[in-house]
């Protein structure tokens, strides 16, 4: 392998927790827009176009359709956040796509990770059996660093390790209210490294996870049980506490070897609700869990094999004040701690965040949302692997922000102007401004076209800001970094074209510049890449018969990754992600009681790139279809059964990073599941 | 100055005419959540067959005094059934004047007469008597609306139900908040 690929490798990541937890990363931007899912707020509007729930797909935005809502899910529907009414499925000017409880429990999918493969427009690759690649619109890998991910508002993108470490949110399946995914840019309203993408896990509140919740699931690669309990401290005030084990066997190497991955997780936490009175909400939440890893470095002089731990806890508090549909105004704080002692770089990481968030109407025709956040993270590294060093132990980063953005009402009813900008200013990059405008023009109630054009920022890693040397391939000097830069331009249009069908078509081009780049031939971390992306993505829902329902996606994404010193390598920015995807469910419900549900995923193969003996290998394409069978016997039990990867004993879905896990291959699984409710 | 004023007041006029339509007949948001609601209960709780003139009389859903619906019920029980019956949603000015039905919306406008309706007309019906106002529950009603934050939430009072013969599921009584008065 040529020396160029190697140190490529090698800074690829150093500090990604190489093994056992690397996976991919997230995105966690500053300041986060509460994403309450409470009281409505953002839910209402629009107004944020991304930002907070929108009803998007579900039924509940179409009001004709509220009586098809279980009660348990009628609770759910705030009574403001479609207040204006118009708020139907085509109302937002975004590509957004909703993965309720429905689809979560038809899926069979066993993680928050694996339940993003049903968006349309996510491209999801599996590294191995704890890691995953997720990304959207581009640039995926192990440190995927365009998609910002939140839980109940709280980021869980970690500064120190530049992504998300997907294994820390393992939350009860049950208790999830809905995973909102959103694509293309959202710094707008959430700030920087919202690049191509926001994911908002939302989890129910405490009044809706009353009593006991049992989910057991065992399974030929996988096994997880949650135990929940909810109840009430007084008659305002719900409570829930929650458990959850998993372990998660070895996986297959391409020879059918055992591979060095298995997965074991413990966590618990709790939510509390107070509504103090008809407008105000408490919620105080936090959870703590510990993991440990077996993992395989892609090591250039052959792969170590090694355990890491992953520690994280969280506290959260937001207080809700809801006066009106337009009027509403929340604050929140938050705690989180994240340690890993993964090679070649542990760290140890805290985060305090505090946002404010307060909207109102302006007249007959604005409706405008403002904010203000700080946040500061600090982390300590600990270079625990033989030859590697970085020139500071211990950084901190701090931040302000600020967003304001107008929902102009140009027509009552039928066009409508969002205007909004993020400004930060941190103490590495100085200040920056996100702006963004939005169209959305909905003729009548079957028709919604919409047009944004869009700037995100990412922010230099805190890895990214430091000197690195590997021994004895050599060494990085970081230049002072500013933030990648990208203006997207998107359209969509959403229909509505008959009852039982609605389809939704987004297109995009964006370009991105100053890209970070660790070039061993100069020795320096720097911002020297460019890059263009187009896209498309055409989902469609169909009601076949009251019984029956169809859904599928299909995505487009052409990447252009312009790199000096590659030599007439490609960069492996640019062979990331799959170039096309189609995905097709049914959901089919046999009688009342016993349910049907087939998936199929097709994921085009992806080309070498890299060059030398660290090359990128390709990976071939690969059809996975997954099937399972509910059955309902009373109101509060499920018995579910499944197979998933049906037609192929195994098949890789990533490539290798070096330096980062070493992938495995996706196994064919067999799994039973129980749940009651008592 | 005529002129201005005359602008002025064209300008005012033409802004009127961009202002949103009022539209007082669209039901609102909260009340089509609460017809989906009352749609739900229906389902969920099981009527005593002799509240039924005949086998194939419809299921009838009532509301009683000032109407705040503004059709959410229409659109909640178009084309639906309860058990095998059709439904039909009947209006009536005041609850002095009702006729039976299974299910009666008793509006916030008949709060100061319910105590003595319920002693002389609704006493033992089969009817789930369902409301919003504080003192339903306490003068004899079954199913109270209430809000939670931004959310809706019901209280059911067991004793009315039994009252009434009706017989509530068990899931219906886990959501709700219930107090037996």
């Amino acid at each position: 392998m040529t020396k160029k690929a190697i140190l490529l490798a090698c800074f690829a990541v150093p500090i990604l927790p190489v093994f056992g937890l690397s996976s991919d990363r997230v995105i966690a931007e500053p300041t986060s827009r509460p994403v309450t899912t409470q009281p409505g707020a953002a839910a209402n509007e629009t107004v944020n176009p991304l930002s907070r729930k929108m009803p998007l797909h579900d039924s509940s935005s179409d009001k004709g359709d509220l009586t098809q809502l279980s009660l348990e899910d009628l609770m759910n529907v705030e009574v403001t956040s479609v207040a204006k009414q118009k708020q139907r499925i085509g109302d937002a000017p975004a590509a957004i796509t909703v993965i309720g409880q429905d689809d979560i429990k038809r899926s069979g999918l066993a993680s928050i990770p694996e339940l993003l493969r049903l968006a349309p427009g996510m491209d999801v690759a599996q590294i191995n059996a704890n890691q995953w690649a997720i990304s959207t619109r581009g640039f995926n890998g192990q440190i995927a660093n365009d998609l910002l991910v939140l839980v109940d508002g709280r980021s869980v993108y970690s500064p120190a390790f530049v992504g998300v470490l997907w294994s820390g949110i393992d939350y009860p399946l049950a208790d999830l209210d809905r995973i909102e995914v959103i694509r293309g840019p959202g710094a707008t309203l959430w700030g920087s490294n919202a690049v191509n993408g926001v994911v908002n896990i939302t989890t129910k509140s405490a009044d809706q996870t009353q009593g006991w919740m049992l989910d057991t699931r065992a399974g030929t690669e996988a096994s997880d049980t949650s135990l929940r309990y909810g109840g009430h401290l007084d008659d305002l005030t719900a409570y829930r506490v929650y458990m959850k084990s998993r372990y998660t066997d070895n996986s297959e190497t391409a020879l059918g070897d055992e591979a060095n991955d298995r997965w074991s997780s413990l966590q618990g936490g709790f939510r509390i609700d107070r509504y103090g009175s008809p407008k105000d909400t408490l919620t105080l939440q936090g959870d703590s869990y510990s993991q440990e890893f077996d993992g395989t470095e892609a090591h250039p002089f052959g792969p170590i094999n090694n355990v890491g731990h992953l520690d994280g806890q969280n506290i959260l508090a937001r207080w809700t004040h809801h006066e009106a549909d337009q009027a509403e105004t929340s604050l929140q704080v938050y705690y989180n701690r994240l340690k890993s002692d993964s090679m070649p770089v542990g760290f140890v990481e805290n985060t305090v965040d505090v946002d404010f968030q307060n909207r109102f109407t302006l007249g007959e025709s604005h409706a405008l949302t403002w904010g203000l956040g700080a946040r500061t993270s600090w982390a300590t590294f600990d270079p625990n692997q033989t030859g590697v060093t970085i020139s500071t132990e211990s950084q901190t980063q701090s931040m302000v922000t600020g967003f304001v953005q107008d929902r102009i009402t140009l027509v009552p009813d039928r066009l409508q102007w969002y205007l909004g900008t993020k400004l930060e200013y941190d103490d590495y990059g100085g200040f920056d401004v996100q702006p963004g405008t939005r169209l959305l023009w909905t003729p009548d109630h079957k028709h919604t076209v919409w047009a944004a054009v869009s700037r995100a920022l990412r922010s230099p890693s805190l890895y990214e800001k430091t000197d690195l040397a590997v021994a004895p391939f050599g060494s990085l000097a970081s230049d002072h970094l500013d933030d990648e830069t990208s203006i997207a331009y998107e359209i969509g249009y959403k229909t509505k074209l008959s009852s039982t069908l609605t389809a939704d078509v987004t297109a995009f081009a964006t370009s991105y510049r100053d890209l970070i780049q660790q070039d061993v031939t100069l020795g320096r971390t720097l911002n020297g890449a460019t890059a263009e992306t187009y896209g498309a993505e055409l989902s469609a829902n169909w009601q076949v018969s009251p019984q029956w329902r169809l859904a599928g996606s299909y995505t487009l994404l052409e990447t252009f990754v312009h790199e000096d010193n590659l030599g007439t390598e490609r960069s492996p920015r640019e062979v990331h992600s799959p170039q096309n995807q189609f995905q097709l469910h049914s959901y089919l419900d046999i009688t009342s009681t016993l349910q049907f549900n087939t998936s199929l995923y097709f994921v085009q193969g992806m080309p070498s790139a890299g060059g030398g003996g660290f090359a990128l290998e390709s990976v071939p394409a690969y059809t996975r279809v997954d099937i399972s069978v509910a059955w309902h016997p009373s109101e509060n039990i499920t018995l579910t059964a499944g197979i998933q990867n049906l037609l192929d004993d195994r098949h890789p879905e990533s490539t290798t990073d070096a330096f980062l896990a070493a992938p495995t291959e996706t196994q064919r699984a067999a799994f039973v599941q129980f749940n009651i409710d008592f | 100055m005529c002129r201005i004023r005359l602008i002025s007041s064209l300008l005012l006029a033409s802004l009127m005419a961009w202002a949103p339509i009022v539209r007082a007949e669209e039901p609102s948001k909260e009340y089509l959540i609460k017809a989906a609601f009352i749609y739900n209960f229906t389902q969920f709780i099981e009527w005593p067959a002799d509240s039924f003139a005949s086998p194939d009389a419809p299921f009838i859903v009532g509301v009683a005094g000032i109407d705040p619906f503004n059709g959410a019920l229409d659109q909640a029980f178009a084309d639906k059934v309860v058990g095998s019956r059709k439904v039909v949603v009947k209006y009536f000015n005041s609850i002095a004047v009702i006729e039976p039905c299974q299910v009666l919306f008793i509006s916030n406008s008949e709060e100061r007469t319910l105590d003595h309706v319920f002693r002389r007309q609704l006493g033992t019906a089969a009817t789930l008597t369902v409301g919003e106002f504080n003192s339903l529950l306490t003068t004899g009603g079954s199913v109270r609306f209430f809000s939670e934050g931004n959310k809706i939430r019901f209280e059911i009072n067991l004793a009315a139900v039994d009252r009434a013969r009706l017989k509530i599921s068990s899931k219906l009584l886990k959501l709700a908040k219930v107090v037996t008065k």
